[in-house]
């Protein structure tokens, strides 16, 4: 009883510490529980709708022209395989929407048992049978996402002849294998009609020309058997070795990638936020600490006086447990409460990314495992932190307290009249700076994640870094109607450097290609030297080299010197790799070679070019030339943002956003809480000050530049902490994506923002906080 | 003819205690005089801190006027009294109350350089002379805490006068002391009323009350007596103690 009494008054006592720590772990608990609850929707919705569909465990595409019964077959009869269907597709390289082309594949197919479309409000599914009218196409969400196109939009589809098909957006489908936003290849569903009709004008082109525009193609999808019990990954290389289709596919599309894939953005933005999480639990501890021990500090006559009555070290250490135990539950449970409402609002947050509608379930199962384990860290870590109440002296206690002693240090400022505000708030914090030890650290991490968020933002906004990754960062693109000629392309090259010079030029081609038995992206390059971001070795300049992402090294057990069997079709040819480069295609798991190189397996040419120059405000007049001069060999446009990383930009921006609120909101919090108990531990000092002639605006402003200068301070830690780990914890993040090396770019605001957030806040907040300053009457200095 | 340097007229302080109304002072009227060291004494609980605290400023009376160079320090603002503080009226605690983490110095310069009429180096061979006045000068780079309690109370006291302040309030400034330290603290305190500082102590110590050549009796927030003496002077002491005594038994202290 004496222990419920005891920690009732300090609650009503020490209000602003108790509503501080609720409101601290309301937070914590509240974006845990969101942020899991995203990420298993996100999973668990996209197997649902998987399974939904059925599209079987692997989807390979194969070309009209290299498709057999005989092949067909084989994969039937394989012992991995439960059942086979092959689905009739149109395969475009030239399509358009709204005038808009990102340059990949999209296969058309017709309207068959995988279709499930979404309302006009994309919050639900349309229930009754839709059957697709001629000049309609239905897109997967991820496209309207990466066009920004909605219902009702144009889309053209071309043919190297000059035939031309056009559609309007009839609405948005449930697409699990290629709906996500970050992969390139889209599925979409046209009528009947049109699709025969594009169908046999893609045989005409195929008779006249090997790699036309539009291409009929096979979509297979292949079902493993139940008895066995392979990863998607494993079922296509021994499908693959046993039959050898995918060799003959020029791409295939596992369920495990393509749950990967369409779920890359989700885990990055959930694993940095989780990240960050874990991060400000770690603040939350600090403010603890600083809580108990300042508490300790300003207590210590009660404290005292209640061992004088019997209190044993024990009770008075459950008094505090039971205090901030009972204040932590509470933060947990409102925590809980307000991600109800928050995750009911915002579960189709990720849903332009991954495409699916959320089935909107809490995960309430993980979050309180984590935050149950949270909570019994938090019960030793109290623990800890009472251990002083064991050293009180009743008598030393009750006999005056124990006030802070102040000593010189070699800290020490000079007050000076002039700056006389300035000096004593410097003062304030050299001649006790372990007591703000605590919000340093606070602060430098706050700062820490700033600058690395800022970093991460610079990095997919700088030209010059994203060639450092691997990007191709192009201002033209150049679409080859035909097979070009060295000179043929010296004589567009020279179009474009009546303008301005070309910095980078790339003519290449991406398609997949069996590597040792796994397909795999290859890009291949008639200009072999410009490779961007060869981090170690050298490009493959001989046509028996290849270059391979560190990540794909990683992934495949390779390194530089191993020779490797490349096969396409039915060609084969050994390999020696010669370095690693980096690149973000196929999430890294990419290699590169010569077009030379590539001949020795059937590719003869690249169909796809790209210029990067040196002044890009010359863009669309050289683009236009281009297409004025040699319309009849290539399509040219000039390309507006260089560099296609806009979905990135998105979600670093989603993080950018969270971390800055989030870190604003915990400097608010434990700026408050510090100044709560900085005020009381100082409330003497204030009177003194008052008696002296200090006016309340004077000594608020003196306490508000003290924790500016604690915040200044702080961040300069911070800012060591961001030069020295920021690279290094951006390349973790990264590593997602494909990119395992980077340059960290900096740019004065990279610094500078963070910096300035963080300092205002410590200031404003500060300086509200201190409000109470306005009370101290210079008469409490009076011993009556 | 003294000159009138502050006066209370109808000055009454009462709080809310309970429901019920506690008046802790009650219609006072007093004038203080310049070049005056002015005691208050009274029994404890008789108002007398009070008093001081509401002539001084550092308190509101509840009714009545501070009359200060015209003006009525009671319904001053925060700005206009901490002019008042760091300029015209100096005051001495009890417990000395220096700040911790400023140096001897420092704590006396700090309120001087509140002052904007005054360069800094003005205030700086100003507590300079101070501490070497209080007998300080070897410590004043010292932090509070490594001085002993007279050494603090001398330091508050340079503090108090380092803007030369009218008035010097001080509210029983050798209550902490032992006795060496007290009669050091009175020292200083006489020479500058010898040097023309008026002075307004509260205290109940009858050595301290001798170094006043005028004391006033305060008894359930009234005064009700008054004693005017000469100047004091260490020769007379004895005569005075002798005075003053008979004066507070007549007030029955």
């Amino acid at each position: 009883m004496e222990i419920i009494t005891l920690v009732k008054a300090n609650i009503k006592h020490k209000k602003g510490s108790f509503i501080s720590i609720v409101l601290l772990l309301a937070i914590i608990s509240l974006s845990v529980t969101f942020i899991l609850s995203m990420k298993n929707n996100c999973d668990k919705s996209l197997e649902a709708a998987w399974e939904d569909l059925n599209p079987g465990e692997l989807i390979v595409m194969i070309s009209d022209r290299k498709m057999s019964d005989e092949l067909l077959t084989k994969v039937e009869n394989s012992r991995l395989t439960d059942k086979v269907i092959d689905v009739p597709g149109i395969e475009s390289d030239a399509y358009y929407i709204n005038d808009n082309t990102n340059g990949n594949s999209l296969f058309m197919r017709k309207q068959d048992n995988y279709f499930k479309a979404y309302n006009a409000e994309l919050d639900g599914y349309i229930q009754e049978d839709i059957k697709i009218r001629n000049g309609e196409i239905w897109f997967p969400v991820g496209v309207k996402t990466n066009y920004k196109c909605n219902i009702g939009d144009m889309v053209s589809v071309y043919t190297i002849y000059g035939h031309e098909y056009d559609f309007i957006i009839a609405g948005f489908i449930v697409e699990p294998v290629t709906g996500g936003s970050v992969i390139g290849w889209k599925q979409a569903y046209v009528s009947d009609e049109d699709f025969n009709r594009m169908s046999d004008d893609a045989e005409m082109e195929e008779l006249a020309h090997e790699d036309g525009a539009i291409s009929n193609i096979h979509l297979i999808h292949i079902y493993q058997d139940g008895g066995c019990s392979m990863t998607s990954t494993e079922f296509r290389r021994a499908l693959n070795k046993e039959t050898g289709i995918v060799d003959f596919a020029f791409g295939s599309m596992p369920k495990s990638l393509c749950l990967k894939y369409t779920l890359l953005l989700v885990n990055i933005i959930t694993a940095s936020l989780l990240a960050f999480m874990f991060i400000l639990m770690v603040v939350v501890f600090i403010v603890m600490g600083h809580s108990i021990s300042t508490g300790i500090q300003i207590d210590y006559a009660e404290l005292g006086i209640l061992k004088s009555q019997g209190f044993s070290k024990g009770k008075i250490r459950l008094v505090f447990i039971c205090q901030y135990l009972f204040a932590e539950l509470l933060g947990i449970l409102i925590g809980f409460g307000l991600a109800v409402p928050a995750f009911l609002l915002l579960k189709n947050l990720f849903f332009s990314m991954t495409g699916i509608l959320s089935s909107g379930r809490i995960d309430f199962v993980r979050s309180s495992f984590i935050i149950c384990s949270v909570f019994l860290i938090s019960i030793l870590f109290v623990l800890l932190m009472t251990g002083k109440v064991a050293k009180i002296s009743p008598i030393r206690a009750i006999s005056g307290g124990k006030s802070a002693v102040y000593f010189d240090s070699y800290l020490k400022s000079k007050i000076s009249k002039k700056r006389i505000h300035t000096s004593i708030a410097l003062r304030q914090f050299t001649s006790n700076s372990r007591r703000y030890i605590g919000i340093t650290v606070i602060v430098s991490i706050l700062v820490f994640f700033m600058m690395t968020a800022m970093i991460l933002g610079n990095i997919l906004n700088s030209k010059t870094a994203l060639e450092s990754i691997g990007m191709i960062c192009n201002e033209i693109n150049i679409d080859f109607k035909t097979a070009l000629s060295d000179e043929q392309l010296n004589d567009i090259e020279e179009v474009v450097e009546q303008y301005t010079p070309i910095t980078h030029k790339y003519y290449l081609r991406h398609m997949y290609l069996s590597l040792n038995g796994e397909e795999t992206m290859c890009r291949i390059m008639r200009n072999p030297e410009e490779i961007p971001a060869i981090s170690k070795g050298r490009a493959p300049l001989y046509d028996n080299e290849i270059v391979i992402t560190d990540i794909l090294a990683d992934e495949y057990k390779l390194s530089i010197g191993d020779e490797v069997v490349i096969s396409h079709d039915d060609k084969k040819a050994s390999y020696i790799i010669t370095g690693y480069n980096q690149s973000i295609n196929d999430v890294g798991m990419i290699f590169s070679m010569s077009l030379d190189g590539a001949k020795k397996v059937g590719i003869e040419n690249v169909y796809w070019g790209a210029y990067s120059l040196d002044d890009a405000g010359y863009a669309e007049k050289a683009a236009a030339d281009i297409n004025q001069l040699y319309g009849d060999l290539v399509s040219a446009e000039h390309n507006e943002d260089a560099g296609d990383m806009d979905s990135y930009n998105e979600i670093i921006s989603i993080i950018k956003v969270i971390i800055y609120v989030l870190s604003v909101i915990f400097a608010s919090v434990v700026v408050h809480m510090v100044c709560i108990k900085t005020f009381i531990q100082e409330r003497h000092d204030i009177g003194i000050y008052k008696a002296c002639g200090f006016t309340s605006g004077m000594l608020r402003l003196q306490f508000a530049v003290r924790f500016l200068i604690i915040s200044i301070f702080g961040s300069l830690v911070g800012l060591i902490f961001s030069v020295l780990l920021s690279g290094w914890t951006i390349a973790q993040i990264l590593r997602l994506v494909g990119i395992s090396v980077i340059k960290v770019s900096y740019t004065p605001l990279t610094f500078i923002l963070p910096i300035l957030v963080i300092c205002f806040c410590f200031f404003i907040f500060a300086y509200a906080a201190s409000r109470k300053i306005k009370y101290v009457e210079t008469r409490e200095l009076v011993m009556e | 003819m003294k000159e009138k340097i502050l006066s209370a007229q109808d000055l009454s302080k009462s709080f809310a205690h309970n429901g019920e109304q506690l008046h802790i002072l009650s219609h006072i009227d007093l004038e203080l005089y310049e070049g005056d060291f002015t005691v208050i004494m009274g029994a404890s609980g008789s108002g007398k801190s009070t008093l001081l605290y509401a002539l001084s400023g550092m308190d509101r009376a509840t009714a009545g006027k501070v009359i200060y160079k015209g003006m009525d320090i009671v319904t001053l603002d925060e700005k206009k009294l901490s002019v008042l503080r760091h300029g015209d009226f100096g005051f001495v605690f009890q417990q000395m109350h220096l700040i911790g983490n400023l140096s001897l110095f420092e704590n006396i310069v700090v309120p001087g350089y509140l002052n904007k009429t005054v360069s800094a180096s003005d205030i700086n061979a100003r507590a300079e002379k101070l501490l070497s006045q209080m007998g300080i000068e070897h410590v004043k780079t010292h932090m509070p805490s490594q001085v002993s309690g007279g050494e603090q109370q001398r330091c508050a006291i340079a503090r108090a006068v380092i803007n030369t302040p009218k008035l010097l309030f001080a509210d029983e400034p050798t209550g902490a002391l032992n006795r060496k330290n007290t009669k050091e603290v009175l020292n200083l305190l006489t020479e500058l009323n010898q040097s023309g500082q008026s002075i307004l102590m509260v205290t109940h110590d009858l050595r301290a009350a001798l170094r006043a050549n005028r004391l006033l009796y305060l008894e359930d927030g009234k005064i009700i007596g008054e004693l005017t003496l000469p100047p004091y002077h260490d020769e007379d002491k004895k005569s005075r103690e002798t005075q003053v005594n008979a004066w507070l038994s007549s007030m029955e202290w």
